[in-house]
């Protein structure tokens, strides 16, 4: 499952920019700068260059679904707390929606007259443009053409840049940003859209001529679907809707912010200034800062997302957070079993032998709390899929099998059990049980830890 | 314990796995399936926009009004025009008359030139929705003496697009 482009929304989007990019750029080479030959000149386009063109528009609409699928994962993991890439990222997911619809009205076929139409009923509709510029698209006079042409190209080209230096503003507070997809990733996702090129080659429709409207032109969904809405409001109203809606969207981080204040406690008495909390935090919320003559790690609120890791980050024990409790009294002969939030558990996991800690993220239950329970009990750990504080079941499974600090001590490893949730691994983890303790009574060695 | 789970209690952990990798590969190759056809076909919908409940009657045109206030030119620097070049400081507004039937008005608006003096061209762009029928637009100046125009009667169908322009002999009428 390390493949599942689910878990790589984030670098499946950047690595379909990349190729839409770089097919874009090959592509605007061939383009004649010219709106009355732009149409002949990418109608005719066969061979490399029409295999390109084909490259650009499939992997520029698969971006928009991977991004919006992003967007959504992220707001429904709590992720639009951090409003840098909240608000960054929302105003991205803009700038890629006009550099689709202007990529589209490039090609100056009906598609590309009945976007202009819709963009300019929008446009008046908001209040801030006359209707009389609707007559770009009704008028045949070359002049006036000529000048939306080259407007297009350049607020396209233009924000595909402004794209790439925003992912930076994006992603500047993230620590270890995943950029780059798994090998298998990037070979499926290009393979894919070659073979989407090679089978069903981009044609594009018929000229654009201010002598015919497009009754019914094709209009791709993937940057059209705001347009549609039109089809049962008027312009003013979607206008509204999309401002309601996009401030809404923006306003989120700041509304909410108010409510979310658990922020872990740092004791400076005991920081030993080992940096471990600084290396673990996912969000690069710990800094180090020097305090009364000696270097203690300390929290940046703007960052933090209550993930709790770095508690389980301190060998020390010196980080606490109201969000992570303590771990019960250890209950001899008991399975511990510790799960993210939110995650859906049977009726009879909840009973004897099982006692339930659940936490926002497995990975924020400390080291030595777990070693007390292997004494005399054993652990079960069932942690999301896809982490959602990106780095909790890495760093909880380097700790737990002594590759990370703080370490789980070596001898009762066997009493534990690690896996993602999966639709079987409640099964699983009862089979584990039943025969955990069935083998301990014989002496013999515990299995089962799987990724 | 098995009736809640995916997987009877009595399968080994080996044919578990198979069982995984099964659904693993047949996951790829479905998903892989529905984006190569998914993404390409549904980019090759058609939308329509001007279909439907109603026919649709577009006018569009630009046209320079008859000038009101007249004034020449007093500039004496090089760079400006000439003294007595005569400058339009005010046009006149346009009526849009749209009319169903023989007299019933469907829509009517007076255009006023641009500009901050208002003294450039008119501008006119409106998409109207309309009930089938005959129709007729007519046009004037509202100025004393300003030019007027008036359709012939043109029939209007549901689904259909009328395109109506203002030409230097008339209107002129494109459908689709």
């Amino acid at each position: 499952m390390a493949t599942n482009p689910l878990r790589h929304l984030e670098s499946l989007s950047l690595w379909l920019l990349v190729l839409a990019t770089v097919s874009g750029v090959y592509v605007f080479f061939a383009y004649p700068l010219s709106p009355w030959e732009a149409y002949r000149a990418v109608a005719a386009w066969a061979g490399v260059n029409g295999f390109l063109r084909s490259v650009h528009r499939y992997s520029s609409d698969w971006l928009m679904v991977t991004v919006v699928l992003h967007g959504l994962q992220m707001a429904l993991e709590g992720k639009f707390r951090r409003w840098v890439e909240w608000v960054s990222g929302l105003l991205l997911l803009g700038a890629l929606w006009v550099v689709g619809v202007t990529g589209l009205m490039l090609v100056w076929d009906e598609q590309a007259q009945l976007l202009g139409l819709l963009s300019v009923r929008l446009l008046v509709g908001s209040g801030l443009f006359e209707p009389g510029i609707a007559r770009i698209f009704f008028a045949t006079h070359p002049e006036a053409l000529g000048g939306v042409f080259r407007i297009l190209l350049f607020v396209h080209i233009f924000l595909t840049l402004l794209l790439l230096g925003g992912i930076w503003l994006h992603t500047v507070r993230l620590a270890r940003p995943r950029l780059v997809p798994p090998r298998a990733l990037l070979l499926w996702s290009t393979t894919l859209v070659a073979a989407m090129a090679l089978l069903f080659p981009v044609e594009s429709g018929q000229q654009l001529s201010a002598h015919i409207l497009p009754v019914e032109a094709l209009l791709d969904p993937w940057y059209g679907v705001g347009f549609l809405l039109l089809r049962i409001l008027s312009p003013t109203m979607v206008c509204v809707v999309l401002g309601v809606v996009g401030g809404g969207l923006l306003l989120l981080p700041f509304l909410e912010r108010r409510r979310w204040r658990q922020y872990p406690q740092i004791d400076r008495e005991r920081c030993d200034a080992c940096q471990q909390c600084v290396l673990d935090c996912p969000y690069g919320a710990l800094q180090m800062r020097e305090w009364e003559g000696k270097v203690v790690a300390e929290l940046s609120p703007a960052r933090c997302v209550e993930c709790g890791i770095c508690v389980a980050s301190c060998p020390e024990r010196g980080i606490v957070s109201a969000g992570v409790p303590d771990l019960p009294a250890v209950r001899p002969g008991s399975v511990l079993l510790l799960l993210c939030s939110g995650m859906p558990l049977p009726g009879e996991l909840r009973r004897d032998p099982f006692v339930v800690v659940s936490v926002p993220c497995v990975g924020s239950v400390h080291a030595d709390g777990v070693q007390e329970w292997l004494r005399h009990g054993w652990v079960a750990v069932v942690h999301c899929q896809r982490c959602v504080y990106r780095f909790g079941a890495d760093w909880l499974r380097l700790r737990y099998s002594g590759r990370r600090r703080p370490r789980l001590r070596p001898g009762q490893i066997r009493r534990l059990f690690i896996a993602a949730f999966s639709p079987s691994v409640w099964g699983e983890l009862q089979r584990w049980v039943q025969s955990a303790r069935k083998e301990t009574v014989h002496g013999e060695a515990l299995p089962l830890s799987r990724e | 314990m098995g009736k809640r789970f995916l997987f009877p209690e009595n399968e080994t952990a080996q044919e578990l796995t198979v069982r995984s990798w099964m659904i693993r590969v047949a996951t790829v190759l479905l998903g892989s399936a529905l984006l190569l056809c998914g993404i390409p076909w549904i980019g090759k919908r058609p939308a329509g926009f001007y279909g439907g409940q109603s026919g649709w009657i577009v006018l569009s045109w630009e046209y320079v009004p008859s000038p009101l206030e007249v004034e020449e030119s007093g500039g004496r620097l090089p760079h400006m025009r000439g003294v007595g070049v005569r400058i339009v400081v005010r046009r006149a507004a346009v009526e849009v008359v749209l009319v169903r039937g023989d007299s019933d008005t469907v829509y009517t608006r007076t255009f006023a030139p641009r500009g901050v003096r208002g003294d450039a061209a008119v501008t006119v762009a409106e998409e109207l929705p309309v009930a089938a029928g005959n129709y007729r637009v007519s046009f004037r100046e509202l100025c004393d003496s300003g030019r007027m125009e008036q359709s012939p009667s043109f029939p209007v169908r549901l689904g259909e697009v009328v395109l109506v322009e203002l030409a230097e002999g008339g209107f002129r009428l494109k459908r689709r």
